[in-house]
């Protein structure tokens, strides 16, 4: 990851700036994408959240925090965007006629993970986002999601328990 | 597999390599740097550049609002008429509408404390992302239109209809807990061809407009539409306390329910 020159990072130029953030860009994206699963709009996000974090970064103190302050402003870009956009499908050319996409099983599978994650509140859809699909440790899935350690922890199980009711959480987490 | 493994594979799907994607974020943030040195060199102004910037700007100011409700008022009249709008609710069948209000809304039961009898994503149609609905109608789009204090959220729904008979379709929409019918208004921003019909039951005023609010809403033949209007979007609102509502659609021959709404209030904030 490229480092600031500067001692603290209210004083960064641009070019700096997007130094540190292109590592950052396709994580954003695909939180983006496990969030609204819409890519379109999810690139729409990591862009806007980008020049928001660059008006933004003389309030970031500490550079080894980057990313989860910059996770952080995507992940509430994404929490804006569902309360703007309910629902969204785009079509593959216009449908002349009635056809079921693929019905190979891993296909249906991730249709019904998909399901169940999108039945899952934003908080706890980000933990779980966080935690299973970009391997952040609690610690950081807090500072992202904004709360406390106890809580992230919390709202994992919670989304642990409604996503697999029958599954024990210790053989979950692995 | 793992649930780790399960998650993976599911976004994965819907998660297409963002080509460039860092490319346009660089390119966003040195524009937005440049933009911003630019107004700070503007600011740097004599007070009589200021004075006149100022007037010039409100005079200009007048001119764009001036144009822009020209243009919005005179595209409206033009939209309507080219695209057949305004005889739109006049040309529904009233016979087959009134056959079609007399079937009754069957509303599925949620209990108390029950949870929400969402539709399956079926993910029919060709489409790339959630499509609700077993046919012939599918709700595949919905965005907040905005929130009043008289009826909640106001929002819009896109449906297609795969239409296999001629004629129309009646929409209704409710509450599963409460039971509480929601009311329709013509949706107008943007071609359609559903219509909000019945009795007007009153106005709300969303977004500086005022809009008639209907108890159904229909969506017409496709045969007898243009290629224009062949976009199914109904807008209705939804009472805030609401977290669980069906739609019903009656056609010609068939009934089909479309359950939907939010897991908890937080995520409808």
């Amino acid at each position: 990851m490229a480092t600031l020159t500067v001692r603290t990072v209210s004083s960064v130029n641009e070019q700096a700036f997007t130094d540190l953030l292109v590592p950052l860009v396709q994580p954003a994206y695909r939180l983006a994408c496990a969030m609204l699963h819409d890519s379109g709009a999810a690139e729409d996000i990591v862009q806007d959240a980008s020049v928001i974090a660059w008006r933004k970064v003389g309030k970031l103190n500490d550079q080894s925090k980057v990313r989860s302050w910059f996770l952080g402003i995507v992940a509430n870009e994404c929490r804006n965007a569902r309360r703007r956009r309910w629902l969204t499908a785009v079509t593959i050319g216009l449908p002349s006629e009635l056809s079921v996409l693929s019905g190979e099983n891993r296909t249906v599978n991730g249709a019904d993970v998909r399901h169940a994650l999108r039945q899952l509140s934003h908080d706890d859809r980000l933990v779980v986002v966080l935690y299973f699909y970009l391997d952040m440790p609690v610690e950081e899935i807090a500072t992202i999601a904004r709360t406390s350690v106890g809580a992230a922890r919390t709202r994992l199980y919670r989304a642990i328990r409604r996503l697999r009711p029958d599954m024990v959480i210790e053989e979950a987490l692995r | 597999m793992s649930l780790r493994t399960d998650i993976k594979d599911a976004i994965d799907d819907v998660t297409p390599p963002a080509l460039g994607l860092e490319n346009r974020v660089r390119a966003m943030v040195l524009a937005d740097g440049k933009e911003r040195r630019v107004s700070v060199h503007v600011g740097r102004r004599s007070p009589w550049n200021i004075r006149f910037r100022g007037m010039g700007a409100l005079a200009a100011a007048a001119l764009v609002v001036v144009l822009i409700a020209g243009l919005v008022i005179g595209g409206r009249v033009w939209r309507d008429a080219a695209n057949g709008n305004l005889g739109q609710a006049s040309s529904i069948n009233q016979s087959d509408l009134h056959k079609l209000e007399s079937k009754a809304l069957v509303l599925p039961v949620l209990l108390p404390g029950g949870v929400c009898p969402f539709s399956p994503d079926t993910r029919q149609l060709g489409m790339q992302g959630t499509v609700l609905g077993d046919g012939p109608v599918y709700m595949y789009d919905a965005w907040a239109l905005g929130t009043t204090v008289q009826q909640g959220d106001w929002g819009a729904f896109a449906f297609y209809y795969v239409a296999k008979d001629p004629g129309i379709v009646l929409v209704r929409a409710g509450d599963l807990a409460t039971r509480q019918a929601f009311p329709f208004a013509q949706y107008s921003d943007g071609t359609t061809g559903a219509v909000a019909a019945g009795p007007v039951l009153g106005t709300d005023r969303l977004n500086g407009e005022t809009i008639r609010m209907h108890p159904e809403a229909v969506l017409q033949d496709p045969s007898r539409l243009k290629p224009l209007n062949q976009q199914l979007i109904v807008m209705f609102a939804i009472p805030r306390a609401t977290l669980c509502w069906a739609f019903q659609f009656d056609g010609p021959g068939f009934t089909e329910t479309i359950v939907w709404g939010w897991d908890d209030a937080q995520s409808k904030a």
